[in-house]
C-alpha cells in the first residue's frame, strides 16, 4: 500500500503554496543504486538493440516470441517484483528507466513490458495478501506467466466507474463473474487478468447492480468462460496484442479477491496511477528517438547551401525538442523519486503523463517536419512514432481527464478547508543563484494561479466539477508549475553536483520559459475565455 | 575445474580519440569504456565449461579501479569472483609487462585453463595469450572458434587461412578466443542482483616494467576538402585534368 507523508507539490499551489520540500532536493539513486540501475540498463540497451526489430514489428503486427522470450530470460517481466517472490524489486526509478530504454527502441515492445508491470499485476504487489503474492507473483516474475489489466468496457471508458461487469457470491464462497473488457492490453498473451467487477454491497441488500460497489478479482485465462477475442486492428502500438476479453459464468476461489472487498476503484485509481507515470518514462524514450532521427537529418540535408540545422525556423524545432525532453525528464525522475519514497504523487504523476504525452506528439510531429517528405515515408521511422504515440494521450486516462481530476482535486482541498489560502507571497527554497530569473517568476505566478482558483470556486461554487472550461486552463496552469519546479530542482541539483554546464544552464532555462507560456496562454484564456462561444457553437446542430 | 577469464578494460569502438597533451597517450575526456570484444567471448566461454563441466571461474583484469564496472558485468552473467590489479597506468603497459603480472597472479590462483580475448580492441597486439602461455610454459592455442575439454585434455579448432587446424593439447592451457567460438549471453536481472553480492578482490598490483614505451601518438592526417570543378558535361575535361595532374589517380 502506497504510504503518503506529505501532499506533494502540486496539491499545494491550489492555495498559493510552492512546497519547496517536494521539490527539493532533486531525487538522485544512492550510489550502489544507480551502479545497478545502470547495469541493467546497459544490458537492456544492448540486448533491445540487437534483439528488437521495430520497423518488422510494426509490420507484422505482432511482437515475435524471440522478443518475448528475451524479455523473460533477462528477467524484466520481475523487475518491480519484490525479491521474495522472485523479482528484482527494483524501485520506480529503475523501472521508469528501463520503461524509457525499451521505448527508445520499440513502442510495442515496451507496451507488453508497461501492461505486465505497470498495471496487469499491480493491484496484487499493492493489494495482494501474502499468501495471494507468494501464490501468483514468482510465475508472473519469472515471465512464465503474463499479466493484463482488464477495467475497461464498452460502457466505461474514461468514466470507469460505469463498468457492468459483475461478480455474484455463491454459496460456497466463490464469485461468479460475468461481464465483458475491452482493448485489454496483453490480452491475446496474458494468463492472468486483474479484473475490475461489481459486487453485492452486504450493507445494501436492495440496492441495483449499477449501485453495487467495485471489487477486484486475480483471474487466471484457464478459468472456464473467460475467453479473448481476436486482435485489434490499430492505428499504433501494433505490435502489442490488444483484444477484448469475454467472462460468461466465470467462477473464481474467494482468494481471488484482491483487497477489500467494494475497494476496487480505489484500487484501480492506485494501480493507474503508477501505470501513468510509467507511460510518461516511455515518452521520454520515443522522443529521444524522434529527436535524435531528426537532428541527424538536419545536420546532414542541405538546402540552399546550408545543412537546414543553421535556419532558424528549423532551429526553434529542434531546441523545442531538447527544451521539453529536459522537462520531461525532469519531472518524472523527480514524482520517481518521490514515489520511491512512498510520498504522494497522484496529481504529479497525472501531470507527468499529460506533459509527457502532449510533447512527445509534438516532438514527433516535429521531427516528421524537419525531415520534410522523407519522414512522410514509411521506411522512415517517423510516421511509426506518431502513429505510437498517438494513444498516449488516451489510455490510461484521457489527457482531459486527467485535466478534470487535477483540477477539481485541488479544489476540492480548498473547498473542504484542507487547503488554507496561502496569505503570504510565495517562496521556492533551494533553487541554484543561476536561475534566480526563472525562480523569481514562478514564484510571482503562483499567488495568480492561486487567485484563479479562488475566482472559479467563487464563480462556480458546488458546480465547480463540471465547470470543464476553467478545471482545463486550471490544469494547464497547475502542470506548467510542477513542470517548470522540476526543472529548477533538476538544473540545481547539476548545480550543487559541480556539473550544470553551459548547455544543461540554456536548456533549463528554454523549458522553464516554454512553461511559463503554457501557464500566460491559459491565463490569457482566463482573461479573455470563449467560453460561451465554444458552448453555443459545439452544442449547435451543424446541419 | 579452475578457469581464470582475463579481461581488459578498453576505450568503446566508436570513441572519436584524441591525443593528450602529452603527445603519447589518449585523451581520457570524455572516453567510455567497454570490456574488450575479444574477452567477452573468452568470458562467455568460461562460463559455458563451467556450466558443461563444474567448478569455478574467476575474472581476472589489470587496471584501475574504474574497471569493477566490467568485472562485475561478467559477475552478473555467471562468473564467480573477480580480481581487480590496480594499476592506474594500465593504458601504458607492454604486452610482456601485462603478461608477466598476469602470470605472475594466475600462479598464485592456480588454474586448469586461462581463456583471453584473441587481441585487445584497443591496441591490437595480440600477444599477451601466447607471452603468458610462454611464461607459465603451458600449452597455447590461439584465435580458438571450438574449445572441447576433456579429463586433464582439451581439443581447440582455429580457422587458418587454408582452412581448419584442430589441436590437442594437455591442461593446463592458455586458449585465446576468435569471435566465432561463442555469442556472449546477455546479463539477466537475476544475475545484475546476484554480482553485487560476489567476491571482487582488488589488490595493488606490481609495478610495470614495460621495455617497450609509447613515444608519440598521432592521429590520421585530416582530409583536405573537396573541390566541385564544374557543373554538367561541360566540367568532365576539368575533372579529367583534376584527377590526372593533380590527383595523380588516373
Amino acid at each position: 500500500m502506497t504510504q503518503t507523508t506529505s501532499s506533494g507539490f502540486v496539491r499545494p499551489l491550489f492555495s498559493g503554496r510552492l512546497e519547496s520540500a517536494a521539490l527539493f532536493p532533486y531525487p538522485h539513486q544512492d550510489a550502489e543504486a544507480a551502479e545497478t540501475t545502470e547495469a541493467i540498463v546497459a544490458t537492456v540497451a544492448e540486448w533491445a538493440a540487437h534483439a528488437v526489430d521495430p520497423a518488422a514489428i510494426d509490420h507484422a503486427k505482432t511482437i515475435p516470441a524471440s522478443v518475448v522470450a528475451g524479455l523473460k530470460e533477462l528477467g524484466l517481466f520481475g523487475l518491480t517484483i519484490p525479491e521474495e517472490y522472485g523479482g528484482a524489486g527494483q524501485g520506480q526509478v529503475t523501472y521508469a528507466r528501463v520503461m524509457q530504454t525499451v521505448a527508445h527502441r520499440c513502442a510495442s515492445t515496451v507496451t507488453v513490458l508497461g501492461a505486465q508491470l505497470g498495471i496487469g499485476m499491480k493491484a496484487l504487489v499493492l493489494y495482494g495478501t501474502s499468501a495471494q503474492k507468494a501464490h501468483w507473483l514468482p510465475k508472473l516474475a519469472s515471465g512464465e506467466r503474463i499479466a493484463a489489466f482488464a477495467l475497461t468496457e464498452a460502457g466505461a471508458g474514461s468514466d470507469a466507474a460505469a463498468l457492468a461487469t459483475r461478480a455474484e457470491p455463491q454459496p460456497d464462497g466463490s464469485w461468479k463473474l460475468n461481464g465483458r473488457k475491452i482493448w485489454i492490453t496483453n490480452g491475446g498473451i496474458a494468463n492472468g487478468f486483474t479484473v475490475f467487477a461489481r459486487t453485492p454491497d452486504p450493507a445494501k441488500p436492495g440496492a441495483k447492480p449499477s449501485e453495487w460497489p467495485i471489487s477486484t478479482f486475480w483471474v487466471e485465462r484457464e478459468r472456464k468462460g473467460l475467453t479473448t477475442g481476436s486482435p485489434e486492428n490499430k492505428m499504433g502500438l501494433c505490435g502489442s496484442s490488444t483484444t477484448d476479453v469475454a467472462l460468461e459464468d466465470v467462477v473464481v476461489p474467494p482468494e481471488a479477491l484482491i483487497g477489500p472487498r467494494g475497494e476496487g476503484f480505489k484500487v484501480a485509481l492506485n494501480v493507474l496511477n503508477s501505470g501513468r507515470h510509467g507511460l510518461a518514462a516511455c515518452c521520454i524514450g520515443q522522443a529521444q528517438l524522434a529527436r535524435d532521427l531528426a537532428r541527424a537529418h538536419a545536420a546532414e540535408r542541405v538546402q540552399f547551401g546550408h545543412p537546414i540545422e543553421h535556419f532558424g525556423m528549423v532551429q526553434e524545432l529542434l531546441a523545442g525538442m531538447d527544451a521539453d525532453l529536459y522537462a520531461m525528464e525532469a519531472t518524472t525522475y523527480l514524482t520517481a523519486g518521490l514515489m520511491d519514497q512512498k510520498r504522494e504523487t497522484m496529481l504529479e504523476a497525472a501531470c507527468c503523463k499529460m506533459h509527457a504525452t502532449e510533447r512527445l506528439w509534438q516532438i514527433a510531429n516535429d521531427a516528421l517536419q524537419v525531415t520534410g517528405g522523407t519522414g512522410f515515408m514509411r521506411e522512415y521511422a517517423y510516421e511509426r512514432i506518431l502513429r505510437d504515440a498517438r494513444i498516449n494521450m488516451i489510455f490510461e486516462g484521457t489527457n482531459q481527464v486527467l485535466r478534470m481530476m487535477i483540477a477539481f482535486q485541488g479544489l476540492r482541498s480548498l473547498q473542504r478547508g484542507e487547503l488554507v489560502p496561502a496569505s503570504g507571497a510565495a517562496h521556492l527554497e533551494g533553487v541554484c543563484s543561476e536561475l534566480e530569473a526563472e525562480r523569481t517568476t514562478l514564484e510571482a505566478l503562483v499567488p495568480r494561479f492561486a487567485a484563479s482558483c479562488q475566482l472559479a470556486l467563487r464563480t462556480h461554487g458546488e458546480r465547480v466539477r463540471a465547470a470543464q472550461f476553467a478545471l482545463h486552463r486550471l490544469a494547464d496552469m497547475a502542470a506548467a508549475l510542477f513542470v517548470s519546479g522540476a526543472v529548477l530542482s533538476r538544473a540545481s541539483a547539476s548545480r550543487a553536483r559541480s556539473t550544470l554546464d553551459a548547455r544543461e544552464l540554456d536548456l533549463a532555462r528554454l523549458a522553464c520559459r516554454r512553461a511559463f507560456k503554457d501557464f500566460e496562454r491559459a491565463a490569457h484564456e482566463e482573461q479573455q475565455p470563449d467560453d460561451e462561444l465554444v458552448a453555443r457553437i459545439a452544442s449547435a446542430s451543424t446541419g | 575445474m579452475k578457469i581464470i577469464a582475463c579481461i581488459k578494460r578498453v576505450p568503446t569502438t566508436d570513441l572519436q580519440p584524441r591525443v593528450a597533451a602529452d603527445g603519447k597517450s589518449l585523451d581520457a575526456a570524455g572516453v567510455q569504456y567497454m570490456t574488450s570484444f575479444y574477452d567477452e567471448i573468452a568470458v562467455e566461454e568460461a562460463i559455458k565449461q563451467k556450466e558443461k563441466h563444474g567448478g569455478e571461474v574467476t575474472v581476472l583484469t589489470i587496471g584501475s579501479a574504474e574497471a569493477s564496472k566490467e568485472v562485475r558485468e561478467a559477475l552478473a552473467k555467471g562468473a564467480d569472483k573477480g580480481v581487480i590489479l590496480v594499476d592506474n597506468a594500465w593504458g601504458g603497459r607492454d604486452p610482456l609487462a601485462t603478461a608477466k603480472t598476469l602470470a605472475g597472479k594466475i600462479t598464485e590462483l592456480g588454474a586448469d585453463l586461462v581463456l583471453l580475448g584473441r587481441v585487445g580492441t584497443d591496441r591490437d597486439n595480440a600477444s599477451v595469450g601466447p607471452m603468458l602461455a610462454a611464461l607459465l610454459g603451458w600449452a597455447c592455442v590461439t584465435d580458438v572458434v571450438g574449445l572441447e575439454l576433456g579429463d586433464g585434455k582439451g581439443t581447440a579448432r582455429r580457422e587458418a587461412d587454408a582452412g581448419t587446424e584442430t589441436y590437442a593439447f594437455a591442461l593446463p592451457a592458455v586458449i585465446t578466443c576468435q569471435k566465432d567460438l561463442n555469442e556472449p549471453r546477455y546479463a539477466g536481472l537475476k544475475g545484475i542482483m546476484a554480482a553485487k553480492k560476489k567476491p571482487l578482490e582488488e589488490s595493488p598490483c606490481p609495478p610495470a616494467t614495460s621495455q617497450v614505451e609509447i613515444e608519440k601518438l598521432a592521429l590520421p592526417p585530416a582530409r583536405k576538402a573537396g573541390r566541385i570543378v564544374g557543373e554538367g558535361a561541360a566540367a568532365v575535361p576539368a575533372l579529367i585534368d583534376a584527377l590526372r595532374n593533380e590527383a595523380k589517380i588516373l
